[in-house]
């Protein structure tokens, strides 16, 4: 049965949305430009196995290395999702922080 | 008393108003100059690669002594970038450094499958090995792109 590389990268777009939350608008036209790439550089690399271009060391180490790249996406994505929590919290903090001081200074 | 209360009342709002929460940290100047350059300078051998890799003449024109002088200086930059990203925090840090980890590996890989004309080096018509260059890339866009981000989020502070 042939891969529905639509409907996976449309899960992995989903599944990445999900885990980063506030963070998501931030890292999305990267992560979704990466995930797409890594899913047609691995059908060509299926390809190239198939038709015995390539043997199984040759395609082990390119698609290590497909992998080793996407977990560095997902690095990043994590990355971004960080800074846009702390940039969240902060923003709360200077709020808060000028409200009670307006309090305190009205007291 | 009412003194103390006035000073105590000061420092909740001074700690409020400055007080900030750092979960990531990472951004170093010299790290991403160099990571920036360092992708312009693969990108440009990888053409020169490919280029011999697509030429039918025994594998000769990509022989790594060929190509020796870049992998010189790449070494060099290594060394660069894992003296800078032993700089970063080791409590906020941790992804930054694993990126620059994953794109040193990735690149010491590619060259030691060079150096020891593995198969993945050999001459081939029918395959251009982009997807080589679209992970090594992808390598150097992540770090790259947490970079920018980190530098914008301090900014912005």
């Amino acid at each position: 049965m042939p891969l529905d590389f639509d409907q996976i990268l449309k899960d992995c777009i989903a599944a990445a949305k999900k885990e980063l939350g506030a963070g998501w608008n931030d890292a999305a036209p990267f992560a979704e430009q990466k995930f797409k790439q890594y899913l047609e550089d691995m059908a060509d690399l299926n390809k190239l196995r198939a038709d015995g271009t390539i043997d199984e060391d040759e395609f082990k180490y390119r698609a290590d290395l497909h992998k080793s790249s996407m977990q560095s996406v997902l690095l990043a994505v994590k990355g971004i999702g960080l800074i846009a929590a702390q940039n969240i919290i902060n923003a709360v903090l200077g709020i808060v922080g000028k409200a009670i001081g307006a309090v305190l200074i009205g007291v | 008393m009412k003194k103390l209360l006035s000073f105590a009342l000061l420092l909740s709002i001074a700690c409020f108003s400055n007080c900030k929460v750092t979960i990531i940290t990472g951004y170093d100047q010299t790290l991403d100059e160099t990571v920036t350059q360092m992708q312009k300078d693969f990108n440009l051998h990888f053409i020169k690669l490919q280029r011999a890799l697509l030429t039918q003449d025994g594998n000769h024109d990509q022989a790594y002594a060929n190509f020796q002088d870049y992998y010189d200086h790449l070494d060099a930059n290594i060394i660069s970038v894992t003296t800078r990203s032993s700089f970063i925090s080791k409590k906020t840090g941790t992804t930054v450094k694993s990126l620059a980890g994953n794109l040193i590996k990735a690149l010491q890989d590619f060259e030691s499958k060079h150096k020891s004309a593995e198969n993945v080096f050999n001459d081939r018509t029918n395959d251009d090995r982009h997807g080589l260059q679209d992970a090594i890339n992808t390598h150097f866009d992540s770090l790259i792109l947490l970079e920018e981000k980190l530098k914008a989020s301090g900014k912005a502070k």
